[in-house]
């Protein structure tokens, strides 16, 4: 009877309740009858519309239907979907059918996703979001991928993927720069880049893809989309005044095609801005021929080049690249820099004798150096699957005209000289491969150097050897070199072997003309090289190592033009290099490297008669022969990163020894000192080990990287004809940090600590000289769209009397209005006058006050042409 | 491949065992649907809720006209990394690294199954077909919260014996979300569990064209199985994972090798008693 009740009660509240539930359907149809599916439907109380009642998506149909329990008088009826504009009816709370008539409308999404990924990556290619690593004041890509885990910049622009120099820097995947790339980082908006790509073991020839690895990794930098195929001219306009009228102004122009692009600046300024260093060439193109004498000048002081520069500087460059076919590419680079340097110190210099005795020289100098340089690049390339032709032809010019007067004790001397160098040099490079990897890889190089330079000096100093008050000195240095290989790809495959046989010749031509008072040198040096070697590869799984053993016939002929004197010399070398790498996963990656090579005898240190190679040392060379030395070399190295959490972190130690034939050295004999060398057997050893590590964080755009370097030498010295051997330790620490703690502010940090000592065998070590260099900057970002920067810049030096700490503060402060921006800078607010800084290298030490910039003032206005 | 993996000795570091995934070749593939949406998820998530640490997966949500598949955006990152590896003429390729959610499962955006695919260990792998249940959502009307600038409110719900609670923005009317989540009037751009074992939150919306691919790995080490055989096989793993991989590698223990966390190899006898605690995401 019970359980009946119960059945009995359930049953009626059952029934109840179905009939306080409205039972709501319709269709959602467009304006024009179009049924629409996929279309949310809420259900909500008009007396509380937030409240949700029921929530139903519309069938293919269009239709929807859903029950309500709701107590008030009527209901709202939300529709929204993707493609329609959100439609709201109000209907009685009655069961029925309601259909909803709106209107088509896509959802517009927010423009900025907050939690982008900062990096990312897909195959061999790493992405790094610009977005994501931008503040305020970053005025050039170079200052973002400052910023980026895994990513330094050297002060000279040089761009480092794990701690190794990049191979190319590309646009959009064209190669504007050609190893000229810290123009393009120095100069390019980072607002226009979205995406820097690292291309890890990136083979740029395509035909040698698969079948020669590459180590190094290249950098493409992905413009955003309204940049492309605009025209850009950015000009800047600067002025003030420091204890003199002050000037820097720039343009910039810039335009990126698809098929073609251009870059072209200017700059020009006499506020200590070096604008030498981002036309310097990564491309290790380097000179065949250099100095034989040198202008004395105040060197440089271990500081940013900005505070003791007091230069007058102008460079203009000329960029270009079309694509010509499928896969070619013509390019144009050309630059010119006009440079004036003026700089002033006082230093002592002191070197440890043999006999436990020092020499001790005190000099007071002051000059000013002029240089113009130029340089024109054409570049031919087609990189075709199979093809690969690259025919490049550059021209380097450059003109520097120095002078300055010294003080040396009781002597007041005055030197002026000149230097001029020409060169014109020939790159050819080809490769071709078949359908079964098969096929061969020319290059060849042609160089033509001439390096006339002169040095006039007064008072003489050597009055013993040379008669005269005045000395003037002319000397020409002269190259011709070609260097050449051939090699066969995959010519011989057996298993996991492969065997790549190539041929070598190289031909070198150095001549070297001197005239100083009686005393002269005509000399000739021909080098020859010719040799077959073979590159042995073994690949299996994640395993590659290679072995390449080049045979070489080395031929050597120094003549003396003046007695008709030739020395030969000829044998055949073998100089193996080996490489191993061991992929443990995407993570983790061992290698190993050895290589074993000759040195070979040089024309500037073969010349008896004697040349002024400073205005107070005479050098000759008494030890005549054609000496070559040997160098072994063996690395060891490990590499890891973690792209999902933004940890890249590497360790390498390194051996180097020298076995050189002969010791070149010093003979100190007061203010003068002559160059000595003498025959050895000798060795010098260095021993290194490096460790890095960079770490990024989503938190606060934090990125932290590090490094610690250690180096230990043990070398031969040769001074006043004793051999003694001397050794050293040094320890490096650095550190950088950069970090967003919030919306308006940025801060970036770079310290760096290091420490060394060197000790001569049988005498206790000399004190650890100790520096330290800490940069902080601070960007504030203040409500009005101003942004203020303060740079704090801090050096410590424990070998320098009295003050050891140095303290330098600028400030910046930048505002932007339309189009314009204006840039207020102070320079040296403390107006510090001087800095001091001491050294020890080897068995020299050297103290110096040098000249610093005085505080100054400087409105920069930075404005859109086009 | 399978060759090769058996030939390799698998040492595994029992420090941060979890699941050892492996990459598969994904050069085989069959547009199935065009993405017209995709939502990047992060997902952190923990074998047992007394564990204290989380794994981080990065998900993807394809969001097509017929089909939603949500993937780890971490294994395809790898599987495309192995397959380029491959496709060069590497011998062998990179394994997963990190610890993401081994898990894949496309659904249609109407109806009640799913194709899901578990890696699990380096060898086996599990395809099965698994149900999508219709949630009855309870709304809040007050508490609201801004993800990614999208303005969300909160609903809750129950599933397979755990409380869920979801963020959704009316904005985006899309009634998906990550893993069997949906029905919701917005998007769902957080959600997580009771015992916050397993907590998902949008970090990227998009519209896209890309289109939502179909894999088929052609290793021979799909096992087709039923949601039960899933559940057992993944219940045994982690009783004793090393003696799971010392049965998958043919029961030749010589070829397994344990490091311990003093970095020691260990006995394998030893390892095998080691468990992980675990409590599935759906408790049945």
């Amino acid at each position: 009877m019970q359980q009946r009740l119960i059945t009995f009660l359930i049953s009626v509240w059952l029934v109840a309740s179905a009939i306080a539930r409205t039972s709501v359907s319709g269709v959602v149809k467009s304006a024009d009858g179009n049924r629409m599916d996929f279309v949310s439907v809420i259900a909500s109380p008009s007396n509380a519309p937030k409240t949700i009642l029921a929530s139903v998506f519309t069938d293919e149909n269009g239709s929807f239907q859903m029950s309500v329990d709701s107590d008030s008088d009527s209901l709202i009826l939300k529709a929204t979907s993707m493609e329609i504009a959100p439609a709201l009816i109000t209907v009685p709370n009655r069961s029925g059918n309601y259909d909803i008539i709106v209107n088509k409308r896509t959802v517009e999404l927010k423009e900025v996703v907050v939690k982008s990924k900062k990096v990312y990556s897909k195959g061999d290619t790493i992405n790094y979001n610009v977005g994501s690593f931008l503040s305020n004041t970053d005025q050039s890509i170079a200052d973002v991928l400052k910023k980026m885990p895994g990513i330094t910049v050297s002060d000279a622009g040089q761009v480092s993927y794990q701690g190794k120099p990049i191979k190319n820097l590309y646009i959009e995947g064209l190669d504007l720069m050609k190893g000229h790339y810290g123009i393009a980082t120095n100069n390019i908006d980072p607002n226009n880049i979205a995406t820097v790509q690292v291309l890890e073991n990136h083979q740029d020839i395509k035909a040698l893809k698969g079948l020669r690895p590459e180590e190094r990794a290249s950098i493409n930098l992905r413009l955003k989309e309204g940049v492309k195929g605009v025209f850009n001219l950015i000009a800047t306009l600067g002025g003030g005044y420091g204890d003199k009228g002050l000037w820097n102004n720039s343009a910039i122009a810039t335009y990126f095609r698809r098929n073609s692009q251009f870059l072209a600046t200017y700059k020009g300024n006499n506020t200590g801005e070096d604008l030498s260093q981002e036309l310097y060439s990564f491309d290790n193109d380097w000179s065949r021929t250099s100095n034989i004498s040198t202008i004395a000048m105040p060197s440089a002081p271990g500081i940013d080049k900005r505070f003791y520069y007091f230069n007058r500087s102008h460079n203009a460059t000329f960029n270009n690249v079309y694509r010509v076919g499928k896969s070619g590419e013509l390019g144009i680079n050309a630059a010119y820099l006009g440079d004036r340097d003026t700089r002033r110190s006082s230093s002592s210099t002191t070197n440890f004798l043999p006999d436990g005795g020092q020499n001790i020289v005190d000099e007071n100098m002051g000059g000013t150096a002029r240089m113009q340089k130029a340089y024109g690049d054409l570049t031919y390339m087609n990189n075709g699957d199979e093809n690969y032709l690259k025919e490049q032809l550059k021209f380097d010019w450059s003109t520097t005209d120095a002078d300055s007067r010294i003080l040396a004790g009781s002597d007041d001397i005055g030197q002026r000289g000149t230097t001029d160098t020409y060169r014109l040099l020939n790159k050819f490079h080809m490769t071709h491969r078949n359908s079964v990897d098969r096929g061969f890889d020319i290059s060849s190089l042609v160089n033509f150097e001439k390096r006339p330079h002169s040095l006039s000096v007064s008072p003489n100093l050597f009055p013993d050897v040379i008669s005269g008050d005045l000395l003037h000195q002319h000397v020409d240095y002269r190259n011709i070199s070609t260097e050449n290989s051939a090699g066969l790809l995959s010519a011989l495959k057996v298993g996991n072997f492969t065997l790549h046989p190539s041929a070598i010749v190289n031909y070198h031509h150095n001549s070297l003309e001197s005239r100083l008072d009686a005393m002269c040198n005509d000399l000739a040096l021909d080098h020859f090289d010719a040799g077959l070697g073979a590159e042995m590869m073994f690949n299996v799984r994640r395993i590659h190592a290679s072995l390449y053993v080049p045979m070489k016939y080395r031929l050597f002929r120094l003549k003396n033009r003046l007695d008709g004197n030739v020395t030969d010399k000829n044998r055949c070398r073998v100089e193996p290099s080996f490489n191993f790498t061991y992929k443990v996963n995407s993570s983790h990656n061992l290698k190993a490297a050895a290589s074993l090579n000759y040195m070979t005898p040089s024309i500037e240190t073969l010349y008896s008669g004697r040349i002024l190679t400073s205005y107070r040392q005479l050098s000759a060379y008494d030890v005549a022969g054609l000496y070559e030395g040997m160098n072994q070399n063996y690395s060891l190295g490990y590499d890891f990163k973690n792209i999902l959490s933004m940890s890249f972190a590497g360790a390498e130690v390194m051996w180097n020894r020298q076995l050189p034939d002969v010791l070149y050295g010093s003979y100190y004999d007061g203010i003068v000192q002559h160059t000595i060398s003498r025959r050895t057997s000798e060795n010098s050893d260095m021993l290194s080990a490096k460790v890095h590590a960079s770490q990024g964080f989503d938190w606060r755009r934090l990125k932290i990287g590090a490094s610690v370097t250690y180096s230990y030498y043990d070398s031969p010295l040769l001074v006043q004809d004793e051999v003694l051997r001397y050794t050293g330790n040094s320890l490096g620490v650095n550190a950088d940090i950069s970090l967003m703690p919030f919306k308006w502010l940025a801060v970036s940090y770079q310290g760096n600590y290091s420490q060394s000592a060197t000790q001569q065998e049988g005498y206790d070590r000399f004190p650890w000289l100790r520096t330290v260099t800490n940069k902080a900057s601070f960007d504030f970002t203040i409500p009005g769209g101003v942004s203020l920067t303060t740079s704090l810049y801090h050096y410590y030096n424990n070998f320098n009397d009295g003050d050891r700490s140095f303290l330098l503060l600028n400030a910046e402060a930048k505002y932007s209005i339309k189009r314009f921006s204006f840039t207020l800078l102070c320079d040296n607010l403390l107006n510090r006058k001087t800095y001091v800084y001491s050294n020890l290298s080897a068995l020299t030490e050297s103290k110096a006050i040098y000249n610093i910039r005085p505080r100054s003032v400087l409105l920069k206005i930075r404005f859109r042409i086009l | 491949m399978k060759q090769i993996l058996s030939l390799l000795c698998i040492f595994i570091s029992i420090t941060g065992f979890s699941q050892e995934t492996c990459s598969r070749i994904i050069d085989k593939a069959t547009p199935v649907d065009t993405a017209r949406y995709t939502v990047a998820y992060s997902l952190k998530y923990k074998f047992h809720p007394g564990i204290k640490d989380y794994y981080d997966d990065v998900r993807i949500v394809q969001i097509g006209k017929h089909r939603v598949k949500d993937y780890s955006d971490i294994i395809n990152h790898f599987d495309s990394l192995a397959t380029e590896q491959i496709r060069r003429g590497a011998d062998s390729y990179s394994n997963v690294s990190g610890n993401p959610w081994p898990l894949e499962i496309v659904r249609p955006v109407r109806g009640a199954n799913a194709d899901s695919k578990y890696r699990l260990s380096t060898h086996t792998f599990l395809v099965y077909s698994d149900s999508v249940p219709t949630l009855e959502w309870n709304f809040s009307s007050n508490d609201t919260d801004t993800i990614m600038g999208y303005e969300c409110r909160k609903a809750t719900t129950e599933f397979a014996g755990r409380n869920y609670t979801a963020w959704y923005a009316p904005e985006l009317p899309l009634p998906f979300g990550p893993y069997k989540f949906g029905g919701l009037p917005g998007l769902i751009l957080k959600i997580e569990d009771g015992e916050r074992q397993f907590v998902w939150e949008a970090i990227g919306f998009q519209q896209s064209n890309a289109p939502i691919m179909e894999y088929t790995y052609q290793d021979g080490n799909d096992k087709r199985c039923s949601v039960s055989d899933v559940e057992k096989t993944l219940v045994r793993y982690f009783k004793s994972p090393v003696a799971f991989l010392i049965a998958e590698m043919g029961g030749d223990s010589g070829r397994v090798h344990i490091v311990g966390k003093n970095g020691k190899e260990m006995d394998n006898s030893e390892a095998s008693k080691m468990s992980i605690p675990y409590k599935p995401l759906e408790i049945r």
